[in-house]
């Protein structure tokens, strides 16, 4: 193993203010009205239109349809919920139905007071399931309906250390060199020396600029993300979750063909 | 060359393609976007700022330390998340246009990539005709 000292000094720096940038998606150890802030701050995450799942370890789901930041509209059926809400399922939801807005609080509030732990996943919504693009409710028209504030809180559904170790063993065939990073230590490398000796040399650099660009880049902390530069070139690729890290090295006109078992293993990883 | 009817066509051919837009990163603005809705403003500056921290930023620039044969420019960048690809592409012929495409995370990437660089490069190749939002 090369001498990483310096790197890893760099790295125990970078490592703490990773720790306070973090951000979590999962709903989960709240009151009703914290999970129901949580859920408001999801919704005030999604831009395209997408439905966002709600699933609880009951087995409680709740679906609803997000765009531009809009909730526009709840999918039946709502879990445990009264008539008057139910009769809202499928409606495309407007800013100013106090009434509406006050019934789907109430609805939610009760289902978060019930379960407590949520995993949160997204998918495209069905043709039957889009809105129209100026229909639902801004994220701060519902915290201020249902006076929650914006907040993030929870665990990540996806093991990032076995993620990365996956990656790792896969990705040998397009990799020239690689070093991982777990917290603030190099823990594995591949590569010729003075390949791995060239990574080392920037990996501080690329992880510093990295981690001050990750919310511009659409990059949630708590969840995996690959970054890739170069294409038909050689390339480099910097592999995130959490703690776990790796930078790693691609032959020429290997980087596609990496980013692709990246994509495999995280689809696996999701169902 | 209508460029709204490019990235209409773009998306036609990329089908997980959720939005495509046309952006000049260097004035930072979008100048067109197709989506199958309205894009708010403040979402599209929010594009033109993610394709400068991909393609023009300090991170860019350290990333191209590890080319032998680099030009010290980005040209293409994904950003794979498990909800979404987000890719990055600078035009060749006028560094300071790029695409930015906010795909499916299942994407066939090397087919997207392929198909979103030839848009490209015709788009910077034309007279550019701007259109409108929405496709």
């Amino acid at each position: 193993m090369s001498d990483f000292s310096r790197l890893e000094e760099k790295l125990a720096k970078l490592a703490e203010r990773e720790k306070s940038d973090r951000q979590i998606r999962r709903l989960t150890g709240g009151s009703g009205d914290v999970l129901l802030a949580r859920f408001v701050s999801e919704v005030d995450e999604i831009i395209l239109p997408r439905k966002l799942t709600l699933t609880s370890e009951s087995g409680a789901v709740l679906n609803v349809i997000v765009a531009s930041r809009r909730l526009q509209a709840v999918l039946a059926p709502l879990p445990n919920a009264a008539a008057a809400a139910e009769a809202l399922a499928g409606q495309a939801l407007a800013a100013g139905d106090e009434d509406a807005l006050e019934t789907l609080g109430g609805a939610l509030r009760s289902l978060f007071e019930h379960d407590a732990n949520f995993k949160v996943s997204t998918s495209r919504p069905d043709a039957s399931q889009t809105f129209p693009a100026e229909s639902g409710v801004p994220s701060g028209a519902l915290a201020r309906s249902w006076d929650v504030s914006l907040d993030a809180a929870g665990d990540s559904d996806f093991d990032g250390a076995a993620l990365l170790s996956d990656f790792l063993d896969q990705v040998g065939a397009e990799a020239t060199a690689w070093l991982r990073i777990d917290a603030e230590d190099v823990t594995g490398q591949h590569g010729s020396d003075a390949d791995v000796e060239r990574l080392s040399a920037v990996l501080g650099e690329i992880l510093d600029s990295y981690l001050g660009k990750q919310a511009v880049l659409g990059v949630d902390p708590s969840a995996p993300a690959l970054v890739s530069y170069g294409a038909d070139q050689a390339g480099v690729l910097l592999a995130d979750h959490g703690a776990a890290k790796a930078i790693i090295l691609v032959a020429s006109g290997q980087t596609q063909a990496a980013m692709a078992r990246w994509q495999n293993i995280l689809v696996t990883a999701k169902h | 060359m209508d460029v709204t009817e490019e990235l209409k066509r773009l998306r036609q051919q990329v089908t997980e393609c959720d939005l495509a837009a046309f952006a000049d990163i260097g004035a930072s603005m979008v100048l067109s976007v197709a989506h199958d809705g309205q894009v708010a403003q403040e979402d599209m500056d929010a594009l033109v700022q993610a394709a400068k921290a991909a393609l023009d930023s300090d991170l860019a620039t350290d990333a191209a330390k590890l080319f032998d044969d680099n030009d010290g420019q980005q040209t293409t960048v994904t950003v794979s998340t498990p909800d979404e690809v987000r890719l990055f592409l600078r035009s060749a012929a006028r560094p300071a246009e790029a695409l930015v495409l906010l795909c499916r995370a299942d994407i066939d990437l090397a087919a997207a990539i392929h198909t979103a660089r030839e848009v490209l490069e015709q788009i910077a190749a034309s007279n550019v005709d701007v259109g409108g939002e929405g496709a």
